[in-house]
């Protein structure tokens, strides 16, 4: 009777102990969850933090791109159209004074004229380089040969290009993205790669669109690359971010650049 | 210490409060509120019986297999509105199928004190309830410091309601009992406080917070 008394004593602080225990446990279960969700809520906050700033740097370099393009198109209407418009009208205001001869008239009216051509000449010409008419009219593809026949004109490296893209694959506006890609890309290396060939392909396929871009120029370290704007990479990845695309930049020092654009479709 | 003689008079009384203030939001609140509205009563409604039956010195443990069998479907509703997991249908349903079989084969344990049964079904609890703090951390939720309250009366009661039938036999003296009473009375206090806290923080008067 004694031995059951005490077995019956014991068994209290057994379940007293069992009961803190598992006390513990929840208490251990909770704070657990609780500190895991604080440090999720942390690293959560700091990716939108860092998504903000990527936003902000990418909003800054569209609006720097605009400025330069702003700034090329101010240059382009001083130099080419307002300067030459100015002789015309000196040379127009000359052949309404009395003393001068038939001839002297007929010359000034033929310069006139000459100069004229040129400025609408200059007109069409930037006109063209704001939004190449070939990419209205004819697709991307059409108005890529002409940028490629162009840039081969000048003589500096030779194109070697590859369409085929279905017409319409990508909306009108993705399109132009991609026109201005191309023509950044172009542009950067008759500035600064003097490349000898320069590789360029465009696909597509049902689920993807892919470009590929490639000269053995004289390329350049990617970190200073990037940094560098007068390259307008920013400009290029801002505009593969925008029609949400993936793009892997390659370049060396020595070694030319390569560049693949991925668009997944769907 | 004065007021613990009148602990589970306490506990009446909040466990009637409960579902009255959770009754306020109950049209405009979600799925999950309502049936956590209709537990709260249930609750209440059990407790007030005991209390009768207590009062009146009738054996009232034929009580408890309702209690730990509605509990379990309401809570589980509960979770299932939450979670939204398909398992958890099959999980509470395989529960009680099991209960079904365990009345069937023992009817007798069903006007005695089930301590199989109510393991059974407070350990699947904390396991949704542990689901939903996983669940929790991809995200804002509702109902959390509720679950926080299931997870600690629960999982800690567990021990007290399984060896129910082993004190029950044992012939202790009454004071005994009612200490061991006292500290799952006390762990059923917090539960009720951090629900009265939920209830307080999110949906005290909020025509907006929740839409």
């Amino acid at each position: 009777m004694q031995n059951n008394l005490a077995d019956e004593i014991q068994i209290i602080p057994i379940i007293l102990i069992g009961i803190s225990l598992l006390v513990l446990m929840s208490a251990a279960i909770i704070l657990f969850f609780y500190l895991s969700r604080k440090k999720i809520v942390k690293t959560e906050l700091e990716k939108a933090t860092l998504q903000i700033q990527h936003q902000k740097e990418m909003l800054q370099t569209s609006l720097l791109t605009q400025e330069a393009e702003r700034k090329r198109i101010a240059q382009d209407l001083h130099d080419d159209i307002s300067s030459k418009l100015n002789i015309v009208s000196l040379n127009a205001s000359l052949v309404k004074e009395e003393h001068i001869s038939v001839a002297e008239a007929n010359a000034l009216g033929k310069k006139i004229v000459d100069i004229t051509t040129t400025v609408l000449e200059s007109s069409r010409r930037i006109a063209h380089d704001l939004l190449p008419p070939s990419l209205e009219k004819f697709g991307l593809e059409a108005a890529l040969e002409e940028l490629c026949d162009q840039v081969e004109a000048t003589r500096k490296f030779q194109v070697q290009a590859s369409f085929n893209y279905e017409e319409e694959t990508l909306p009108k506006d993705h399109e132009l993205h991609l026109f201005r890609i191309v023509q950044e890309l172009l542009n950067n290396t008759v500035k600064y790669a003097d490349a000898k060939t320069v590789t360029l392909s465009l696909e597509s396929t049902q689920n993807t669109v892919h470009l590929q871009y490639q000269d053995d120029g004289n390329g350049f370290e990617l970190a200073e690359g990037k940094k560098a704007k007068g390259l307008g990479l920013g400009g290029v990845e801002n505009r593969a971010a925008i029609i949400g695309a993936t793009m892997t930049l390659q370049s060396q020092p020595q070694n030319g650049m390569s560049l693949d654009l991925v668009k997944q479709l769907n | 210490m004065e007021f613990l003689p009148y602990l589970d008079n306490v506990l009446v009384v909040i466990a009637i409060i409960l579902p009255c203030i959770y009754f306020i939001g109950f049209i405009r609140e979600s799925k999950a509120y309502k049936i956590f509205t209709l537990y709260l009563t249930y609750i209440a409604i059990i407790q007030i019986i005991l209390s009768v039956h207590a009062f009146y010195k009738i054996n009232n443990l034929f009580l408890f297999s309702y209690y730990f069998i509605g509990q379990f479907i309401f809570m589980s509703a509960f979770y299932i509105s939450l979670l939204k997991a398909k398992w958890i249908w099959i999980t509470t349903a395989l529960t009680l199928l099991g209960l079904l079989l365990q009345y069937i084969y023992s009817p007798s344990s069903f006007t005695n004190f089930n301590s199989l049964g109510v393991s059974i079904t407070q350990s699947i609890i904390v396991i949704y309830a542990v689901f939903y703090y996983y669940k929790s951390l991809s995200g804002n939720s509702i109902f959390l410091l509720v679950n926080t309250g299931v997870l600690l009366y629960f999982l800690a009661s567990i021990l007290f309601f399984a060896s129910g039938n082993l004190l029950l036999s044992l012939n202790l003296p009454k004071e005994t009992h009612r200490n061991i009473g006292l500290v799952n009375e006390f762990l059923y206090l917090i539960f009720m406080i951090l629900i009265f806290v939920e209830w307080y923080r999110n949906y005290r008067s909020q025509p907006y917070k929740n839409q």
